[in-house]
């Protein structure tokens, strides 16, 4: 029984005994005599107090205190070969001994690091030891050799290295007094040293001045290479929880992330930033160097005077030191030789790599931190405004002193901040509220000086203009305009004044805006500024509004030839207002130009490897619609795939312009007969768009009526039907006034009137046209499309007067608008022309349709298919007016526009053979 | 010690045991050192380390990055633990080293608190062997007292941890500590 029962048994079943009880149940259950004086042993100490454990491990900790092994360490000690001559320094978790030794019969002198702690275990020991063992293949002038490490019998861990005699490249610099380039080519030297380090795959990961000593002969040195991780020999993880000093440590150091050489490439911007303004940068402040020079600096500190130094480093070098201390490694230079390369195209005057970050890549990173948020579409549009405001912070900073731009920048995020607060969704402000309440703030703050209320009004303004909000846009830069006026603020009064015309454009007041330009663009032109450019922008917009397209991509051309002179020929700024003169000439209609025109300026944005950005996306946009006008179908295609590929890339599925890229694409290739495809593209359009938008959005029409048209080109009329219907239902269910709208009414109505339901079809389009003009108003080329397709149901009931009137009116509508010659002209001359013919008006008809013929040829070189059937009309035309001959030669004319015979309707050729009297065409 | 194979840390309640205990033992370890390194270059000579607070910044920060690999935050605990008492052995190992050097370059401690401290040393060496052999009788008990020496867990977190009775934590730990005291005293 005593065998079954263990210490632990023994002692709670003797220790819940009264204590005199307790002799007699040992005597019975435990007759070992050694267990049983343990057992009696521990009723004692439990009866006793409890000082071995009170205050748990801390207090053991504590009472042992920090034990330093160095302490025992006085001079003269040996460790390992090397004799202890005294101490230098100490850092973290090691101390740094000058030593010395006889070597090889010379005496050698080294710096000695001693960790502070031992190395007892043995797989500690055998780290250590691979550790430095990689470190002392790294041979380089520029960094001090790790001569010897090792770990003593009693644990003590050292290392050797160089013993450098020198200065902290900083303390140089402002004794050596160097000028900026000077500085820069020490920096070089430390680059290159880091640089052959990465490539031997050591990373510093402590990179600081003290780390970084310039000798006499001005060659710089290198401490402490890879130290940090040796010290921290227990570190398999490879992340950044060692040894570091914070003030030049990487973000991914302070969050134990992963090490790399970015690392250090963090910690060279670092140092360079101080180089240059003697003062340490403080990272994640957004500063730049230029900034931070107060102008207070000793001499020599600087590499010139404060003002000759801050514009030294504006620009190029205040680029080179953000995009080094970005706080996303990946952003960073790829390496120290990446950093090098960047400095020395500065010094040759060449174009740096460095640039602020793209306003796109912030929105996206903004949307990317706030994923789960995006599905939601107020929490959306907030996210899309605090983008744009960074992007605005963003334009500002490369024109304004930065510092001014962080207050900007401050005072939205404070107000930006409230959106972003875990509120439920319903209670989120909008972000008109937003600005509403910035604006109060704004009203209410006597911290701003008045520079900066202005530079916020038209921040906000800018704000307000994208929300489409016009009347709030114009309110604030009205007030900054005054504001700029009452400090005798020329320039950011006018460059009020300008926004104030943009936000009258947008309301639809072009000729007010036009006047507003044109009474300023003298002044500006004086002085080419971003004023200018936005100026110039705003005109051409109000232009192009008001029928003056030609007048329009004048001034766009101007705009152009202005930004290569402010920002440079090539630079993105420069080409994306360039990209304005092909969205112009698109726009006009004058598609041939608008190709030429955009064409080599985005293969130039491609090769300067420039964001995709909203500029871009246009102006591809442009591409893709001219391409596909002058008929290049496989052209225009490939554009579409491209524009839909970018959406993917730029945004996360589902994603409402991702789904309209499809849609786009889809209507494309429904004319190549791609239908499977298509119909595959708009049902994963049209989930998207349910998902994000809800059912009852005019997107989800849109796409519903292309779904329709791709099955009415498949002649499944009652699918097509079907889906024109659901577009129509949401327009009514939801009172919805758009485009979409009556377009499902019109391709309703030309699905009945291609199944010969006249009677429907008539009623469908009528309902279009009433739709467009309210829209609209009378004079909209949509007008048009809707009386032309009225004009063929009058044809096809044989209502000649009705469709000579309907094909008339719209030929009105058009010529009125400028648009007589268009593509589209010619299609609806051709109708009228048709129309008076069946109304027996044939020398009326005969007059329209060499109108329409010589129209078509000049806008439509390609477009023989349908040049053929106009020129078989004429000849019918000319058949009944009893001129044979005239009809014959029109006939065989058709035959010589050489149209491949597989895109003419087989009734257009029984016409041909019968008309030239020839049998062996198109046999 | 740690110069010996290590013993696995007792599985806690918990089938999960897909990653080799020594893996993850050597992350904790490695982490609560380079956390203990860092806080004590931050702070004066002399001062001490926080070790609950250490051991709760650990668990924090890796439940965080989601690198917690342990199926379980017992397994963390028990692991962290753990390397607090290698971290106090190897501290006291210095201490020890000190006085065998027999020179002390500066005075960094009064002569009571000398005493003291080697004294601690020598004590927190012998627990760490007492523990050893506790592990050997009663493995639950050895966890209990470890977790609550070592982590600063309280009887209830312990419970919780372990999902063990209230009761049983207090059973544990009484066994324990007398257990340890003889041992020691011995």
């Amino acid at each position: 029984m005593q065998t079954a029962q263990s210490l632990r048994e023994l002692f709670e079943a003797a220790v819940a005994m009264p204590a005199p009880a307790r002799a007699a149940f040992l005597d019975e259950h435990c007759r070992d005599a050694a267990l049983r004086a343990r057992v009696e042993r521990m009723l004692v100490a439990d009866a006793g107090g409890d000082a071995l454990f009170t205050g748990g491990a801390r207090a053991a900790v504590a009472a042992i205190g920090d034990a330093d092994i160095v302490d025992a360490l006085p001079p003269g000690t040996r460790i390992g070969t090397f004799e202890l001559v005294e101490l230098l320094g100490e850092g973290g978790s090691s101390t740094v001994f000058h030593a010395r030794r006889e070597f090889e019969g010379v005496q050698q002198q080294v710096a000695l690091k001693v960790l502070r702690r031992g190395l007892y275990a043995p797989e500690a020991q055998r780290q250590f030891r691979r550790e430095r063992q990689a470190l002392a293949q790294l041979r380089h002038p520029g960094i001090a050799r790790l001569i010897e490490g090792g770990v003593t019998v009693d644990g003590v861990a050292y290392i050797a290295l160089d013993l450098v005699d020198g200065k902290p490249i900083v303390e140089y610099a402002r004794e050596q007094r160097l000028d900026l380039r000077r500085r820069l080519a020490l920096f070089l030297q430390v680059c290159q040293a880091v640089e052959a380090a990465h490539r031997a795959l050591i990373v510093h990961r402590d990179l600081k001045p003290s780390n970084v000593l310039v000798t006499d002969e001005g060659q710089v040195k290198l401490l402490d290479f890879g130290i940090a991780k040796l010290l921290d020999s227990d570190d398999e993880t490879h992340t950044g929880m060692s040894a570091f000093t914070p003030a030049y440590a990487a973000p991914e150091q302070h969050a134990s992330g992963l090490i790399t050489t970015a690392t250090d490439v963090f910690a060279l911007g670092i140092l360079l930033g101080e180089l240059v303004t003697g003062q340490r940068m403080s990272a994640g402040s957004g500063r730049t160097p230029s900034s931070q020079i107060t102008g207070d600096e000793a001499p020599g500190v600087l590499p010139a005077p404060p003002p000759l130094t801050r514009r030294a480093l504006r620009g190029d070098l205040d680029n080179i030191v953000l995009k080094a201390i970005d706080a996303e490694p990946e952003r960073r230079y790829a390496s120290a030789g990446a950093l090098a390369d960047d400095i020395e195209r500065m010094l040759d005057g060449r174009p740096v790599a460095a640039h602020p970050p793209s306003r796109l890549y912030r929105a996206r990173k903004f949307v990317q931190r706030h994923r789960g948020g995006v599905v939601s579409s107020a929490l959306f549009l907030v996210a899309i405004l605090v983008a744009l405001a960074l992007a605005l912070w963003q334009a500002d900073i490369a024109r304004r002193e930065a510092s001014r731009a962080n207050l900007v920048r401050d005072f939205l995020v404070r107000v930006f901040d409230a959106a972003r607060a875990e509120l439920p969704r319903d209670e989120r402000p909008t972000p008109e509220a937003l600005v509403e309440q910035a604006q109060q703030r704004l009203a209410g703050n006597s911290t701003l000086d008045a520079t900066t209320r202005g530079d916020l009004l038209r921040t906000l303004g800018e704000v307000s203009l994208s929300l489409s909000n016009f009347s709030q846009a114009d309110e604030l830069f009205t007030q900054a305009q005054s504001l700029a006026a009452a400090q005798g603020d020329a320039a950011s009064q006018s460059s009020a004044r300008v926004l104030h015309a943009d936000a009258l454009q947008h309301r639809g007041r072009n000729s007010e805006a036009k006047q507003e330009i044109e009474a300023m663009l003298a002044a500006l032109r004086a002085a080419p500024s971003p004023v200018l450019l936005r100026a110039l922008s705003v005109l051409a917009a109000s232009e192009l509004a008001t029928g003056a397209p030609d007048s329009a991509i004048t001034h766009q051309r101007e705009a152009a030839a202005a930004a290569e002179s402010i920002y440079g020929p090539g630079n993105i700024e420069a080409i994306a207002v360039a990209f304005e003169i092909g969205n112009a000439l698109s726009s006009a209609q004058r598609y041939p130009e608008a190709r030429a025109s955009l064409e080599p300026l985005i293969d130039r944005w491609r090769e300067i490897h420039a964001p995709e950005d909203q500029r871009y996306v246009a102006a591809l946009t442009s591409l893709a619609t001219s391409t596909d006008a002058v008929g290049d179908k496989p052209g225009s295609e490939a554009l579409y795939r491209e524009l839909l590929a970018s959406a993917q890339r730029i945004y996360k599925a589902p994603h409402d312009l991702i789904a309209k890229a499809m849609r786009n694409l889809a209507l494309i290739i429904i004319r190549s007969e791609k239908f499977e495809e298509a119909e595959s593209l708009l049902n994963q359009a049209l989930a998207m768009q349910r998902q994000i938008l809800g059912d009852d959005h005019q997107e989800v029409a849109a796409t519903y009526a292309a779904i329709g048209a791709l099955w009415v080109e498949q002649r499944h009329f009652a699918q097509g039907d079907a889906a024109f219907r659901s577009a129509i239902a949401i327009c009514e269910r939801t009172g919805l006034r758009e485009e979409v709208c009556p377009r499902a009414h019109n391709n309703l109505g030309m699905s009945f009137y291609r199944q010969d339901r006249l009677d429907e079809a008539k009623a469908e389009m009528t309902l279009a046209l009433t739709g467009r003009r309210a829209l609209f108003g009378d004079d909209h080329p949509t007008v048009a499309y809707s009386l032309s397709t009225l004009a063929n149901v009058a044809v096809k009931q044989n209502d000649s007067a009705e469709a000579i009137k309907l094909s008339g009116e719209a030929l009105a509508v058009l010529e009125r608008g400028g648009r007589g010659a268009s593509h589209d002209g010619a299609l609806i001359r051709n109708n009228y022309a048709s129309a008076l013919w069946h109304g027996n008006r044939a020398e009326d008809a005969l007059r329209e349709i060499d109108r329409t013929v010589s129209d078509w040829r000049r806008v439509e070189p390609g477009g023989k298919a349908r040049l053929v059937s106009m020129l078989v009309l004429k000849a019918q035309i000319q058949r009944d007016l009893k001129r044979p001959d005239d009809a014959r030669a029109t006939a065989l004319e058709a035959v010589a526009v050489g149209a491949p015979a597989s895109e003419l309707p087989p009734q257009t050729k029984d016409l041909l053979r019968a008309l030239s009297g020839r049998s062996d065409v198109f046999p | 010690m740690r110069g010996k194979p290590m013993k696995p840390v007792p599985a806690v309640n918990d089938g999960t045991a897909a990653q080799s205990t020594g893996t993850l033992f050597a992350e904790v370890y490695a982490r609560l050192k380079a956390m203990a390194a860092s806080q004590l270059a931050r702070t004066p000579r002399g001062s001490t380390l926080e070790t609950t607070a250490l051991v709760h910044e650990l668990y924090l920060r890796m439940s965080e990055n989601r690198e917690l690999l342990f199926g379980h935050h017992a397994r963390f605990f028990a692991y962290a633990a753990r390397a607090m008492r290698h971290l106090l052995a190897d501290r006291a190992r210095d201490r020890m080293r000190l006085r065998a050097g027999g020179e002390w370059q500066r005075i960094t401690l009064t002569g009571s608190d000398q005493q003291l401290a080697i004294d601690s040393a020598e004590q927190a060496i012998a627990l760490d062997t007492a523990l050893q052999r506790l592990e050997a009788t009663d493995a639950r008990a050895a966890q209990v007292l470890e977790l609550h020496y070592f982590a600063g867990l309280t009887a209830e977190q312990i419970a919780e941890t372990l999902g063990i009775a209230r009761s049983t934590v207090d059973r544990d730990c009484r066994f324990a500590r007398v257990f340890l005291k003889t041992e020691i005293d011995e």
